[in-house]
C-alpha cells in the first residue's frame, strides 16, 4: 500500500434526508421550557440558538431588547465560575459551563449553563455585560420557535425507552442556514445538519453524513467536533475540526441531498487533541482562524492558503502538524470557551492552574 | 450572645464599627450539624429590644410542606412600622440585598464571609416579598441545595428611616437538612457481556441500577492489564456527553485515534487492548449517582482480547429460527459473533408483507449472539422478513457489508448506499 494511498487526507461527505422538523412558532405567553443548554449561537434579529440536548431540540431565542438592555460590551469578570455559582445559590463544583456567545447587538457576553449535576440540574441563561453585571435571563415570556431532533428510525418499535442520544456540539449560522454538528452515544460517526431559520417555514432540513479519510486508504467515521463558516474565494465553506485532528473544508454548496463530497483535509493540527471551539478574525488586512483546543493550546491559522492547500497526500510522523501552518498562541492558556468580541479582541473562559474561570477579553493574536 | 428562649435574637444594639457578628458555633463539623439546622436565629452580644428601637427579629429558613424546593428564608418580628415603610418603600433589587443578603458559604472554607479568593462573592438571586402575616421573605431563584450552609445578613440600617440608627447587621447560616441516605446504586451491566473482546473494540456501555449525576464518567473509569497497571489513555476525552438522557447508561468510546490504523497514536502507542492480554475494566465507587451518593460497591469487569475484528458483517452467516403460525413462539435469530448491544437491541425488527412491524417483546442474548421477538399477538402465516438497520454494527464498529475501516479508493461509491438489509422467511 502507497504512502499515498495510506497518508491520502480526505473527507467524503455523504447527504440523506433528514428529520428536522420545526414546530409553529409558540406564543410569548408560556416561554420555552429548556431539558438542557448547550452550545450556543446568534442568529438575525437578536435571535439567539440554544441546543437543549436532553431534550432533543434547538431553541430560537427572540431574545429582543433582553440582547442590550444592559450596558454594551462585555466587562472582564475574574471568577466567573464562582460568582455564577453564588449567584445561583451553589458551589462552582456544581456549575457547568457549557457555551459562550458574543450578541453581535450589544457585544455582551451570554452563557449557557447547568446548575447542579445531579437529577435536579437546571439550564440557566445568564448575560454578562460591559459593566461586569451578571443577569439571568429569564425565559418566561420570551418568544421562540423550535427545531427537533428526533432519533432515527427504530426498526424496532416496541422496544422499550430508546437510550440513544445525540449531543449538539457545535452549530453556526449563515445565510438562513443553521448548520448543526453533534455526536451519538451508540454510532460513532458524524452528523452535520442544516435546517433553515425561520424554522417554521421549511419542511425538512438536509442531513450530512460525514466520514474522513483521515489516515489513509482506511476510511473512517468520525465526528465533527466544531466548525466555522467562511468563505473562500466568494465560496462559502465550512471549516470543520475533527475528533480526531484534522481540519477539513467543503462548500456548503456542494452538500446537496443524495450528493457525495469529497471534503479536502487542510490541516493536520497534531494528535491526542481535541478542537474546542473556533472563530474567524480579521487583523492587519488578513484572515486568521483561532482554535481552542483541549491540549495543545490556541491555534492561530491563518486562512489565505485554505483555497489551494493540496489535500494532504503525505505522512505526518509523530503527531506534528502538516499542511497549513499554525502559531499557538503561548500567551492563551485553559481556553475553554471563546467568542469574537469586536474587531480586535476575543472574549475568552480561560481555567488558571488553581482551576478558577476567568471571563477576560483578549487582544486578538 | 442570648438567644432568647423563644428562639428569637434581638438585633444588637452595640456601635456600627465593630462590624457585623457571626455565628456562635464553628462550621468545621457542619454536616453532622446541619440535619439539626432547621431554625438558626443570629447571635449577637447586646440585647436590643423595644427600649433600643432596634428590631427584634427572627431569621429562620422556613420549608413549606410540598418540600424543600420551595424553601424560603424568614425575618419575622418586624415591627409594623419597619414592615409598612418596606411596603411603601419600593426598594430596588439592590436596596433589598443590602437590607437582607443570602450568600452561599464557600465549601472548605472556614472565613465564612462572601468573598473567594479574594473575589468578592455576589448574592444569591431571588425575591423579597413581605407576607400578610407581617414575615419578610427571601425567596431563591433557585431552590436551595439541601446541606449548603448559607449566610443570612440582615442589616435594619437598611430599613427605609433606620439609616441613622446605629444598629449591628445580624449574621446569621441557615441549611436545608441533608438526609442521610446508604448509598444504593450500583453498576447493573457492562456491555459486551462477553468475556472476549476484539483487540480493536470500539466502545462499552455502563449500565447503572438508578440515574447518575452529569459528570464526566472517565474520572471514575481506569483500565488495568494484567499486572494491575493502569492502560496509557485508553479512552476517548467527550467529558459529560456520552450520557442517555435519563443518566441511567454511560458509553464509553475507546480512543479512536488509538485503535484506527495509519494514525499516530495507534502507531506510537498501539492498540490500548492487545491481543492475548487479559484487562480489568474498574469502577471507582466515588462516581456520584443523581443524588451525590457514592456508588454501592466497587466494580470490575475482566475480560481477554482476542484478534481484531476487520471483517464486516454478513447477513448470510444468520440462522433463523422459525416459529409456527398460530403460535406466540421466539423468532429467533442467531448471529456468529457478538454484536452492538444497544444497536441490535434497536435496529434489528421484523417486518410481514405489507411492511407493516411486527410489534413484541425483543430479547438479546448468548452475549450478544443471538435477537429474539416474542410476538404480541400469534403469528400470522405468512411471508415476512427480518430487517436490519444499516447502523448495526459489530463489537468493532463493523457494519453490513462495510467495515469499519475500509479502503476509500476501492470502495468510495459503495458506502452509504442502502439504508437497510433484509433476510426473507416464512411462517407457515
Amino acid at each position: 500500500m502507497s504512502l499515498r494511498k495510506l497518508f491520502s487526507l480526505c473527507a467524503l461527505v455523504a447527504l440523506c434526508a433528514f428529520f428536522l422538523t420545526p414546530q409553529p412558532a409558540v406564543s410569548a405567553a408560556e416561554g420555552p421550557t429548556l431539558m438542557s443548554g448547550g452550545p450556543l449561537t446568534f442568529g438575525p434579529d437578536n435571535v439567539l440558538f440554544i441546543a437543549d440536548n436532553t431534550g432533543a431540540k434547538i431553541v430560537a431565542l427572540e431574545l429582543g431588547d433582553r440582547v442590550s438592555s444592559g450596558t454594551s460590551g462585555t466587562k472582564d469578570v475574574p471568577g466567573i465560575d464562582q460568582k455564577i455559582a453564588a449567584l445561583l445559590g451553589t458551589d462552582a463544583r456544581e456549575i457547568q459551563i457549557n457555551d459562550l456567545a458574543v450578541s453581535p447587538t450589544s457585544s455582551n457576553a451570554f452563557i449557557s449553563v447547568s446548575r447542579g449535576r445531579g437529577a435536579n440540574a437546571t439550564p440557566v441563561l445568564l448575560r454578562v455585560d460591559g459593566a461586569g453585571k451578571i443577569d439571568v435571563i429569564s425565559l418566561a415570556d420570551v418568544t421562540y420557535t423550535t427545531a427537533s431532533l428526533p432519533n432515527p428510525p427504530d426498526a424496532n418499535p416496541g422496544a422499550r425507552r430508546n437510550p440513544r442520544a445525540s449531543s449538539i456540539t457545535d452549530m453556526a449560522y449563515v445565510d438562513g442556514q443553521l448548520f448543526i454538528a453533534g455526536l451519538s452515544n451508540e454510532e460513532f460517526s458524524s452528523k452535520l445538519r442544516s435546517v433553515a431559520y425561520p424554522f417554521s417555514t421549511v419542511s425538512e432540513g438536509t442531513s450530512v453524513e460525514i466520514w474522513h479519510a483521515a489516515h489513509g486508504a482506511f476510511e473512517t467515521r468520525s465526528p465533527v467536533y466544531t466548525f466555522v463558516p467562511y468563505k473562500i474565494g466568494g465560496e462559502q465553506n465550512l471549516i470543520a475540526g475533527y475528533l480526531c485532528t484534522p481540519l477539513v473544508k467543503f462548500p456548503i454548496d456542494n452538500l446537496q441531498p443524495g450528493a457525495k463530497v469529497m471534503g479536502t483535509t487542510i490541516a493536520e493540527l497534531g494528535n491526542r487533541n481535541r478542537p474546542l471551539d473556533m472563530i474567524v478574525y480579521q487583523k492587519d488586512g488578513k484572515d486568521y482562524l483561532l482554535m481552542s483546543n483541549t491540549s495543545r493550546g490556541v491555534m492561530k491559522i491563518p486562512t489565505e492558503h485554505f483555497g489551494h492547500q493540496a489535500g494532504l497526500t503525505e505522512p505526518v510522523p509523530d503527531g506534528n502538524q502538516a499542511g497549513i501552518s499554525y502559531e499557538t498562541i503561548a500567551q492563551m492558556t485553559g481556553v475553554e470557551q471563546l467568542d469574537l468580541l469586536d474587531d480586535d479582541h476575543v472574549i475568552v473562559i480561560a481555567r488558571n492552574e488553581a482551576g478558577q474561570a476567568n471571563l477576560e477579553a483578549v487582544m486578538l493574536p | 450572645m442570648r438567644p432568647s428562649s423563644s428562639g428569637v435574637t434581638r438585633a444588637c444594639t452595640r456601635p456600627r464599627h465593630t462590624g457585623p457578628r457571626t455565628l456562635p458555633f464553628p462550621l468545621g463539623p457542619l454536616p453532622a450539624l446541619l440535619s439539626a439546622l432547621l431554625v438558626v436565629t443570629a447571635a449577637c452580644s447586646g440585647l436590643g429590644g423595644p427600649d433600643t428601637g432596634a428590631p427584634a427579629v427572627e431569621i429562620r429558613i422556613q420549608t413549606p410542606a410540598d418540600g424543600p424546593d420551595g424553601a424560603s428564608i424568614e425575618v419575622a418580628g418586624l415591627t409594623a412600622e419597619d414592615l409598612a415603610a418596606l411596603r411603601a418603600g419600593g426598594l430596588s433589587d439592590d436596596e433589598w440585598a443590602e437590607l437582607l443578603r443570602v450568600t452561599v458559604v464557600p465549601e472548605d472554607r472556614d472565613d465564612r464571609e462572601d468573598q473567594a479568593d479574594g473575589l468578592e462573592m455576589p448574592p444569591v438571586l431571588g425575591s423579597y416579598a413581605i407576607g400578610d402575616d407581617g414575615v419578610l421573605r427571601f425567596n431563591p431563584m433557585f431552590p436551595f441545595d439541601p446541606g449548603r450552609p448559607y449566610s443570612v445578613r440582615f442589616d435594619p440600617t437598611h430599613l427605609p428611616g433606620r439609616e441613622s440608627a446605629a444598629i449591628d447587621p445580624m449574621v446569621a447560616v441557615v441549611a436545608l437538612p441533608k438526609p442521610d441516605v446508604e448509598p444504593t446504586t450500583v453498576v447493573d451491566r457492562i456491555f459486551p457481556s462477553g468475556d472476549r473482546l476484539p483487540e480493536n473494540q470500539l466502545k462499552l456501555y455502563l449500565h447503572f441500577s438508578a440515574p447518575m449525576s452529569n459528570v464526566d464518567g472517565l474520572e471514575y473509569l481506569s483500565l488495568r492489564d494484567a499486572r494491575g497497571r493502569a492502560v496509557e489513555e485508553p479512552f476517548l476525552p467527550l467529558g459529560t456527553e456520552f450520557w442517555d438522557r435519563d443518566h441511567l447508561r454511560y458509553t464509553v468510546f475507546f480512543d479512536p485515534g488509538r485503535v484506527k490504523q495509519g494514525l499516530e497514536l495507534n502507531e506510537r502507542l498501539g492498540r490500548p487492548l492487545l491481543e492475548g492480554e487479559t484487562y480489568t475494566l474498574v469502577v471507582d465507587p466515588t462516581w456520584p449517582d443523581a443524588e451525590g451518593n457514592p456508588l454501592q460497591a466497587p466494580f470490575e469487569k475482566r475480560f481477554t482480547v482476542g484478534p481484531a475484528d476487520t471483517t464486516p458483517l454478513d447477513t448470510a452467516t444468520w440462522r433463523l429460527r422459525v416459529p409456527a403460525s398460530g403460535s406466540t413462539q421466539r423468532l429467533v435469530v442467531s448471529i456468529p459473533e457478538p454484536l452492538d448491544h444497544a444497536l441490535m437491541r434497536r435496529a434489528i425488527g421484523v417486518e410481514d408483507e405489507a411492511g407493516r412491524y411486527v410489534n413484541g417483546e425483543v430479547e438479546i442474548g448468548n452475549w450478544e449472539t443471538r435477537w429474539s421477538l416474542t410476538p404480541s399477538q400469534p403469528w400470522a402465516a405468512g411471508a415476512y422478513s427480518l430487517v436490519a438497520s444499516s447502523i448495526l454494527e459489530d463489537l468493532a464498529g463493523n457494519k453490513i457489508g462495510t467495515a469499519f475501516e475500509i479502503d476509500v479508493f476501492a470502495q468510495v461509491d459503495d458506502t452509504t448506499a442502502r439504508e437497510r438489509f433484509t433476510i426473507p422467511f416464512e411462517i407457515r
